[in-house]
């Protein structure tokens, strides 16, 4: 069948920024009503259009498994939304042949106080399943979730993992002929990620065409093999994978990503001010290949001369934990002595090849030791880590590996 | 093949009543849901739909019936006042549950697609489960007081059905306007709190004399007296009365549909 399965014609679509606040009570909106001529008179000053979506046109041929990147605000979700039809585009046409299910979420719909029986035939029936479908399938779900044992347990004294096992073994389970799949694979440990991964890729097998939509080059990479490529809500430039990723992680001149900045003077001590990440090679500013090290800055400023105090970073990663922690002192305890009033800036550097391929925040304190005050701590968030497009090992061939670090350490066999 | 085309919607939507109808075992999935999460939460369960009538029926037995003496058709004031309780009970769970239910579905909604109308009309669903417990206590005290029902009994199914349908219809508005204002659940209950006092629950129809034609024109008068009048024999409203509350119940739920489904597009962009 040479008929695209998914084509999509000119698709735009428009949100209205208002620079008013929003009417969201009805006796607010009564209350207005008083002065509706005025702003009939003003209202082109009131609201400006901002399309997050400009123009989409692309077709997707049966059994092809194609992804979408952009960065966060590319018009990537939004995208997806339409296409799941939970929202409307402005303008445009979409054409889908054949039984689509949409995955925006693991669990969509999941009630904590129900059983694991229960909410598997909730969810499926939310994703679209029949229930004769789900009896079909239940065996084999319950087995790929591995929560046999918890079955008839409410999913409220599941553990997260159990919980999102549960539901990824109810989608795995799916038989519509497209899927349209947002980055659910963001979630879990990188195990569950693998496994993801693997399920996707035996659907794309089984002839289904996938759409996917990610931000993340080396998901991508593994499932799909084309992708387009989204930029302020329009299409950059879409093809093989390869060349698509390669655009996308295209190097470029050097970039600041500002992650945290109080320009307002506080009267404490010691105020923290800016904090940012210094990308002299990707254009994607927050994100760093593994092979690459990530240049934290820190500037701050001291009010009145202070003794004790130090600066720290600690990086954390997606699940909550701590990796490690490091403060400005560690090596130079004479920085504990005395700090004089003036604006500090500050760069430590967490080498290259250390971070596991993942996504991490970057926290970032002042604080004053013995006894101890914090000025300032901030959770400045967002960057990733990707594999380097040529690597010169074979450390991710096979999918990111367990751990939230990766050094390449030597190894000595005889 | 299944072919979906995906469009800007232009003008009046269409009910599209047939794709509501696709998703039947959706709208059963999600009234179950709704009925096992209510008695899977609160520890007394099902005691809680006894509880709620009948403790409104002893307080309006003792202050309308002893102290106040309301004429009540001859009927003992407490199975009078409760027959009327049990379906009013139900009207105005279903219209509070419901009118709420789009924004307390937001994770689905913003998630998956399917028709909307279905949250609305299975939240309106969820009551009639309480009502029948209820309805034990009304046979129980019925027998208490040696009544039996009359044979209009056979319009129950009617009666309920069209107490549904009006129910849904105040829903499927209030629930659609309840995300483009969220103080619409406000002005909602207290319209509920004087609706109760407009509607003969706890009154006969016949006090009411010659202001009788006012308190009919009220949809809620014919089916509360014709429900009534099916338990305990008191006078049965005149088919009239009973047309018009279904002609407005109708009226009000297609209209309901109309509206919700022209903002509905607007949902997952306004919540």
């Amino acid at each position: 069948m040479s008929e695209p399965v998914i084509k999509v014609e000119h698709i735009s679509k428009k949100y209205i920024i208002s620079h008013n606040e929003k009417v969201t009570t009805f006796t607010e909106a009564l209350s207005n009503l008083s002065s509706l001529p005025k702003r009939i008179l003003h209202r082109n000053q009131i609201s400006e259009d901002f399309w997050a979506l400009n123009d989409i046109s692309f077709e997707v041929k049966q059994g092809d498994v194609v992804g979408v990147i952009g960065r966060n605000g590319s018009g990537k979700s939004t995208l997806l939304k339409i296409l799941s039809r939970i929202v409307e585009p402005t303008k445009g046409k979409v054409i889908l042949r054949g039984r689509t299910t949409s995955l925006l979420e693991v669990g969509t719909g999941f009630n904590a106080e129900l059983t694991g029986r229960e909410n598997i035939y909730l969810n499926g029936s939310i994703l679209g399943m029949t229930r004769r479908e789900i009896d079909k399938h239940f065996d084999e779900i319950v087995d790929f979730s591995g929560v046999e044992k918890f079955i008839d347990t409410p999913v409220k004294r599941y553990s997260s993992g159990m919980y999102v096992r549960l539901a990824f073994a109810v989608a795995a389970h799916l038989e519509s002929e497209i899927m349209l799949v947002d980055e659910v694979l963001a979630v879990g440990d990188a195990e569950f990620q693998k496994k993801c991964i693997g399920v996707m890729n035996n659907l794309a097998r089984s002839g289904r065409t996938l759409l996917f939509v990610s931000h993340n080059a080396s998901a991508i990479s593994q499932l799909c093999s084309s992708a387009i490529y989204l930029q302020q809500g329009s299409i950059v430039a879409q093809g093989k994978t390869q060349k698509i990723l390669n655009r996308y992680l295209a190097y470029n001149t050097s970039k600041t990503t500002t992650l945290f900045s109080q320009l307002e003077n506080k009267s404490k001590e010691v105020n923290l001010r800016k904090v940012y990440v210094n990308n002299s090679q990707l254009k994607d500013e927050n994100l760093f290949y593994y092979n690459q090290p990530i240049p934290v800055s820190v500037e701050y400023e001291v009010n009145r001369a202070i003794d004790n105090v130090s600066v720290w970073v600690g990086i954390q990663s997606s699940d909550g934990s701590m990796i490690f922690t490091t403060v400005d002192c560690d090596l130079n305890p004479k920085l504990l002595l005395n700090r004089s009033i003036g604006y500090y800036k500050t760069i430590v550097s967490i080498p290259q090849k250390y971070l596991n391929i993942g996504d991490y925040s970057i926290i970032v304190g002042i604080v004053h030791n013995d006894p101890l005050i914090v000025f300032d701590r901030v959770e400045a968030l967002g960057i990733i880590v990707s594999p380097e497009p040529k690597p010169e090992h074979i450390l991710f061939k096979d999918g990111p590996r367990k751990g939230y670090v990766q050094p390449l350490l030597e190894w000595s066999t005889y | 093949m299944q072919t979906t085309i995906i469009k800007p919607q232009k003008g009046f939507a269409s009910l599209n009543i047939g794709e509501i109808i696709k998703y039947r075992e959706l709208f059963i999935t999600l009234v179950s849901r709704d009925i096992k999460v209510r008695y899977k939460q609160t520890v007394i369960g099902g005691l809680w739909a006894i509880i709620q009538p009948l403790s409104t029926m002893v307080l309006f037995s003792f202050f309308f019936g002893k102290i106040a003496k309301i004429p009540s058709d001859g009927i003992p004031y407490p199975i009078f006042s409760y027959a009327g309780l049990l379906l009013w009970t139900y009207f105005s769970g279903a219209v509070n549950t419901a009118s709420n239910s789009i924004a307390s579905n937001v994770g689905l909604i913003t998630k998956v697609y399917f028709p909307r109308p279905i949250i609305p009309l299975a939240a309106t669903m969820v009551g009639l489960i309480d009502y029948a417990i209820a309805l034990v206590i009304l046979i129980g005290l019925m027998t208490v007081y040696g009544y039996r029902p009359t044979v209009n009994i056979l319009l129950l199914p009617l009666i309920l059905f069209l107490t549904w349908m009006f129910s849904a219809g105040i829903s499927l508005w209030f629930s659609a306007t309840n995300v483009l204002f969220r103080d619409m659940r406000i002005i909602l209950s207290f319209i509920m709190q004087l609706w109760i006092y407009a509607t003969p629950v706890i009154y006969p129809l016949s006090v009411a004399g010659q202001f009788k034609w006012i308190v009919t024109l009220n949809p809620l008068t014919g089916l509360i007296e014709a429900h009534r009048s099916m338990f305990l024999g008191t006078p049965m409203v005149s088919f009239g009365i009973l047309m018009y509350s279904a002609l407005i119940a109708f009226i009000v739920f297609w209209t309901g549909m109309v509206y919700f489904k022209s903002v509905e597009r607007r949902f997952a962009d306004e919540i």
